[in-house]
C-alpha cells in the first residue's frame, strides 16, 4: 500500500487564547484554505507534510478552545499525542505563568517526552515583558528547547516546528531500535510505539 | 438540568433564546441554507454559516416530525445549544439557538412555533417570538406567554436542581430506552476515563439525546473535552483528534470513516445496543459499585429520577469522599488535598488516583473550591446524596467518607466568620489568587459589559452582538426586563425580597450542602442548614435571595462577593405602577403589528400568583383570533383556581395572575443574566420614563428604524433581497430570504 507519508504524528499546541496559536499554525500549515473550526466546535487542526532525513512525515497539529479555564491540563488530554508545543505571549506575563504551571503538570504526570516552549509575538521589543533570560532559565530547568517566534513576521516559526518534528521522529526511531522492531510497516510501528508511550496508564 | 453544565462552559444568558431560524435542507444543487431568521439583527456569522450544515447532518427520514439538538462551541469554549424540529410536511427544520441546555423546554417552544406557523396567521409568529425572547425565568419562576387571546400558551419553568427524570427528560428517556444497563454503565465508565468516545445512530434525534444524556450521567461533573453531539459530514476528520472527545456520529458519516486511522476509540452503537472498546474501563471500577449501578439500571420500568440517581449514587460511592479532602485553615484559601482524597476510600485507591488525573474531576474540584473560597457555598443533589450515604455508613459503623461532614461544616463556618471579621479583605486576595479560569471569566464578563455599552460589533463575542441591536428593540426588551423577574421590589410587598437574610421559601426539594445540622436560630422553613444561607448572613449587603444565587452560579461566570454591589441592577419599579403601566393603553414601540400577547413571569410557590409582568401588544381586536391548540403547557401551572382575567382577554381555564393587590415577588437580585457590576446601558434604562413620555418615545422610535437599517444585514452580499417593505420588515423583526 503506497502511502504519501512514512510517519504520521499528532501534535498538540497549548497556551492561553490570544497568544497566537492559530497564527502559528497558519504560518506553518499546508492547508490554510481548509477553514478554521475552532469557533464552531472548539477544536481545530492543521496539516503539514515535510521531509526529514529522507523520511516523509505528516504532521497534524491540534488546538482546542478555552484551555485557559483549566488550572491544570490533566494527563488524559495528552494521552494520544506525540508532542506538545507550549505557547506563551512574550508581551503577556500571565500567559507565561500559565504555561509554567501546565509544564510542571506535564512533567509530573505525563510521559509526553517531546515538548517545545514557544514565546510568540516576539516582534516588538518595547512591549516584551517576559525576558528571554527568564524563559531560557525555565526552559533549561525543564530541559526543553525554547523558541521565541513571531508568527506575524514569520520569525523562527519554521525552525520551531522542524525542531519538534525532529524530536518526535528521533524518539520514535529510538523506540524502534530499542524494541528491535524490524518491520517497516508504519502502522505496526506506530501501534507498538504508542503502546509504550501512552501516558498515565 | 442546567446545573449539569459546569459554570465555565455555559455562556452568559441574556435571553431565553438567541436566535430562531428556519432551515431548508437544500437539494442537489444547493447546500442547506437558512430561509429566514429572527431577530434579523443577529450577527454571529460563524454560527449562521454553520447552523444549516449541522441542522441537516444526514438524510432525515421524512415520515415523522423529529426533535434533536446539536451544540456549537465558541472559541472561548462556551456552548451554544441548538434545538431543531424537522417537519417532513414542510421539509424544513425550525431551529432555536440558546445558551441554555433546556432541551425539553425548547422542544416545547418549537412546537408552539410550529403550531403558530402552520396556523392561519403566520404574522403572529414574530410577535410571539419577541414576547418569548426575553430574560429566561429565574429559578422558581414560570414564564408564560399567551397568544391567540389566551387560547394558546407557552409555559416554561426554570428547571430546578432536580436530577433528570424519566419521562420528563427526553434525552434520558431516549437513552434509557435505546440502551441496556451494561452498555450505559460501560459508556459511563469510558467517560470517567476520558476516552475518545463516538456514539453512532442513524437518527439525529437518538444520537443527540444519547450524547447529552451520557454527559448528564457524569453529574456533578461534566465533560470538559471536545463535545459534538452531532458531527456533520464535513467535519468527519475531527474523529482523528488525539484528545478525549465525546462525539455523536450519524451512521452515514461513520460509514465514511476508516477506523484504522481513528485509533483507540470507544464506539457505542445506539441503534444496535453495542459497545466496542479497546479498554476495560468498567472492569477497572470497584465491582460493588458497578454491580449496584447495573442492578439499578436493569429495572426497565424505572421512572422518575431512578436512573439518574443510580449514576449519582455510583459517583458518590467513588468520589463523594472529596469532602474529607477539603482543607480549611483559618485565614487561608481553602484547598484540596489529593493524597487525603485517595485515602477516603479503602478499596478503590487505584481508581481514585486515576480520576485525580482527569479533567472532569479537576474542574469539579476547582469549581467547588472556588465556590467555597468566594463565600458562596453550594448545594445540590450530589451533596445531598453524599450526606445520605455518609449517614448510612455512619449508622453501619463504617464511617468511611462521611466522618468529616459535620466537622467540615463547623470549620467552614468558623473560617467564614474569620473572613467576615477581616472585612472581606480576604476575598480580594482570593480574587487575585483564584483559579485563572475564574479570573478570565470575570474578565470576559467585564469586557462583555463594556462592549455592550459601546455596542461594539466584534464578531467573536456574543454579547456585543446582542448588545448592538437597534435600540428600539432594546427598549421593548428592557421594559420586559423591568417588569419581569428583574423587578426588584414592590411597594405593597408584605414580607419578601429586600430583607437580606431569610431566604425565600426554598425550592420544593430542599438541598443540603455539606451538612444536615439545622442552624441554631432555625430558618423560616425547617430546613437543613445551607452554607449559602449562612454566607448570606455574613454578607448582609447582598440582596439576592440565596436560593436563586445558588442557581445563578451555574449560569453565571463566578461572582466575587467583595465587588461593589450597586444599589440595584434594575430600576426599582413599584408593583402598582408597573401594573398600571401594563394596562396602560400605550403599547411598546414595536408592538404595532401584533395581536394579543401576554408574557407572564410568575413564581410557583405563591398561592396568589403575582402578576409580575403583563406585556400586552394590542391591535385591532379582530386580529386576535388565532386558533391554536397547545398540549404541553398545563403541567407546570400550579394553581387550580381560575382568577378573573384583568383585561378584556377571553376567559381562560388556567389561573391568570391578578394584576393588583398580589403578593410581590423579589428576584431582582436573582439576575441570571449579568454580573452585578456589568455597566450596561440596560441596567440604567428605565422603561417607565419612556413610557410616560410619549413624545420622546416617538422620536426614539423613528430614530430606531433608521438604526435598524444601519444594523441590518447586508443581503446584497448574498445576492438575496429583502422582501417586505423596509418599515414593516424591521418592525416585524424578520429577515426573509428568497
Amino acid at each position: 500500500m503506497a502511502r504519501e507519508f512514512d510517519h504520521l504524528f499528532k501534535l498538540l499546541i497549548i497556551g492561553d487564547s490570544g497568544v497566537g496559536k492559530s497564527c502559528l499554525l497558519l504560518r506553518f500549515a499546508d492547508n490554510t484554505f481548509s477553514g478554521s473550526y475552532i469557533t464552531t466546535i472548539g477544536v481545530d487542526f492543521k496539516i503539514r507534510t515535510l521531509e526529514i532525513n529522507g523520511e516523509r512525515v505528516k504532521l497534524q497539529i491540534w488546538d482546542t478552545a478555552g484551555q485557559e479555564r483549566f488550572r491544570t491540563i490533566t494527563s488524559t488530554y495528552y494521552r494520544g499525542t506525540h508532542g506538545v508545543i507550549v505557547v506563551y505571549d512574550v508581551t503577556n506575563g500571565e500567559s507565561f505563568a500559565n504555561v509554567k504551571r501546565w509544564l510542571h503538570e506535564i512533567e509530573q504526570n505525563c510521559d509526553v517526552v517531546n515538548k517545545v516552549l514557544v514565546g510568540n509575538k516576539n516582534d516588538c521589543p518595547s512591549r516584551k515583558v517576559v525576558v528571554t533570560e527568564d524563559a531560557q532559565r525555565f526552559a533549561n530547568q525543564m530541559n526543553i528547547p525554547l523558541f521565541e517566534t513571531s508568527a506575524k513576521e514569520n520569525i523562527n516559526v519554521e525552525e520551531m516546528f522542524l525542531t519538534i518534528t525532529k524530536m518526535v521522529l528521533r524518539s520514535k526511531l529510538e523506540m524502534k531500535e530499542r524494541q528491535n522492531v524490524t518491520a517497516n510497516d508504519t502502522v505496526n510501528l506506530k501501534k507498538s510505539h504508542k503502546g509504550k508511550k501512552k501516558c498515565c496508564h | 438540568m442546567s446545573v449539569i453544565y459546569s459554570i465555565s462552559r455555559v455562556d452568559t444568558v441574556r435571553f431565553l433564546f438567541e436566535l430562531f431560524c428556519e432551515v431548508s435542507p437544500g437539494d442537489q444543487t444547493r447546500e442547506p441554507y437558512i430561509i429566514r431568521k429572527y431577530p434579523e439583527s443577529y450577527k454571529n456569522e460563524e454560527e449562521l454559516k454553520n447552523v444549516p450544515k449541522f441542522t441537516f447532518p444526514c438524510k432525515l427520514e421524512n415520515t415523522f416530525i423529529q426533535h434533536y439538538s446539536f451544540v456549537l462551541t465558541s472559541v472561548d469554549s462556551k456552548y451554544t445549544f441548538c434545538f431543531c424540529r424537522y417537519d417532513p410536511k414542510t421539509n424544513t427544520a425550525l431551529v432555536l439557538l440558546s445558551h441554555l441546555p433546556w432541551h425539553d423546554i425548547f422542544y416545547k417552544l418549537l412546537n408552539c412555533i410550529a403550531t403558530l406557523e402552520n396556523g392561519p396567521e403566520r404574522g403572529e409568529l414574530t410577535a410571539f417570538l419577541a414576547a418569548c425572547r426575553i430574560r429566561p425565568p429565574a429559578p422558581g419562576h414560570t414564564l408564560r406567554v399567551t397568544y391567540d387571546a389566551g387560547r394558546g400558551a407557552f409555559t416554561c419553568r426554570c428547571p430546578g436542581n432536580g436530577l433528570p427524570s424519566i419521562p420528563d427528560n427526553c434525552n434520558l428517556t431516549e437513552y434509557f430506552s435505546a440502551l441496556e444497563a451494561g452498555r450505559m454503565a460501560a459508556l459511563w465508565a469510558a467517560l470517567l476515563h476520558e476516552r475518545r468516545v463516538a456514539v453512532v445512530a442513524s437518527k439525529p434525534a437518538r444520537l443527540a439525546a444519547c450524547v447529552q444524556a451520557a454527559n448528564d450521567t457524569l453529574f456533578p461533573m461534566s465533560w470538559q473535552h471536545i463535545f459534538i453531539p452531532i458531527l456533520p459530514p464535513h467535519l468527519v476528520d475531527y474523529l482523528l483528534a488525539p484528545m478525549p472527545f465525546l462525539i455523536g456520529v450519524p451512521r452515514s458519516v461513520m460509514e465514511t470513516v476508516r477506523m484504522s486511522e481513528v485509533g483507540d476509540v470507544v464506539v457505542l452503537d445506539a441503534d444496535s445496543n453495542e459497545l466496542k472498546s479497546p479498554f476495560r474501563d468498567l472492569e477497572s471500577l470497584p465491582a460493588e459499585v458497578v454491580g449496584a449501578l447495573r442492578r439499578s439500571l436493569a429495572d426497565r420500568q424505572a421512572l422518575g429520577d431512578a436512573v439518574s440517581r443510580a449514576f449519582l449514587r455510583a459517583l458518590v460511592a467513588l468520589i463523594g469522599g472529596y469532602r474529607d479532602a477539603i482543607r480549611i485553615e483559618k485565614g487561608q484559601l481553602i484547598t484540596f488535598n489529593p493524597e487525603a482524597f485517595v485515602k477516603t476510600r479503602k478499596n478503590m485507591q487505584p481508581f481514585l488516583r486515576k480520576i485525580l488525573q482527569s479533567q472532569i474531576f479537576q474542574q469539579f474540584i476547582d469549581e467547588r473550591l472556588e465556590l467555597l473560597n468566594s463565600g458562596r457555598g453550594f448545594s445540590d443533589e450530589f451533596e445531598l446524596e453524599c450526606t445520605r450515604q455518609a449517614e448510612r455508613a455512619g449508622l453501619a459503623g463504617a464511617g468511611a467518607g462521611g466522618g468529616g461532614v459535620n466537622t467540615l461544616k463547623q470549620q467552614y463556618r468558623e473560617w467564614a466568620r474569620g473572613v467576615k471579621r477581616e472585612g472581606g479583605a480576604f476575598f480580594k486576595t482570593v480574587k487575585d489568587k483564584a483559579n485563572p479560569a475564574v479570573q478570565s471569566a470575570v474578565k470576559t464578563v467585564r469586557q462583555g459589559g463594556k462592549n455592550m455599552k459601546s455596542a461594539v460589533k466584534g464578531l467573536k463575542n456574543k454579547m456585543p452582538k446582542t448588545g448592538s441591536r437597534p435600540s428600539s428593540i432594546n427598549t421593548t426588551d428592557d421594559s420586559r426586563y423591568s417588569c419581569g423577574s428583574g423587578t426588584p421590589v414592590s411597594s405593597d410587598s408584605s414580607s419578601t425580597s429586600r430583607s437580606p437574610s431569610p431566604p425565600p421559601s426554598p425550592a420544593p426539594s430542599p438541598l443540603v450542602p455539606l451538612t444536615v445540622v439545622p442552624r441554631a436560630p432555625p430558618p423560616p422553613v425547617p430546613l437543613p442548614l445551607d452554607l449559602l444561607t449562612e454566607m448570606e448572613l455574613l454578607f448582609p449587603e447582598r440582596r439576592s435571595p440565596p436560593r436563586e444565587t445558588d442557581k445563578a452560579k451555574t449560569l453565571n461566570p463566578p461572582r466575587l462577593p467583595q465587588r461593589p454591589h450597586p444599589p440595584l441592577r434594575y430600576p426599582i419599579v413599584s408593583t402598582r405602577k408597573l401594573i398600571d403601566l401594563s394596562d396602560a393603553p400605550a403599547p411598546p414601540p414595536r408592538a404595532i403589528p401584533v395581536s394579543n400577547f401576554t408574557t407572564n413571569i410568575t413564581k410557583h410557590e405563591v398561592p396568589t400568583e403575582f402578576h409580575t409582568s403583563a406585556i400586552r401588544f394590542t391591535e385591532d381586536n379582530d386580529k386576535a383570533k388565532l386558533k391554536l391548540t397547545l398540549s404541553a403547557h398545563a403541567r407546570s401551572l400550579p394553581a387550580p383556581a381560575p382568577a378573573p382575567p384583568p383585561a378584556p382577554a377571553p376567559a381562560r381555564t388556567e389561573h391568570r395572575p391578578r394584576p393588583s393587590k398580589s403578593r410581590t415577588q423579589e428576584s431582582c437580585g436573582t439576575d441570571l443574566i449579568q454580573l452585578d457590576d456589568s455597566p450596561t446601558g440596560l441596567d440604567h434604562f428605565d422603561p417607565l420614563k419612556y413610557r410616560d413620555k410619549d413624545d420622546k418615545q416617538t422620536i426614539k422610535t423613528s430614530a430606531d428604524s433608521a438604526l435598524l437599517h444601519e444594523y441590518g444585514l447586508d443581503f446584497g452580499q448574498f445576492g438575496l433581497s429583502e422582501l417586505s417593505a423596509p418599515q414593516a420588515s424591521t418592525h416585524e423583526g424578520w429577515t426573509t430570504f428568497n
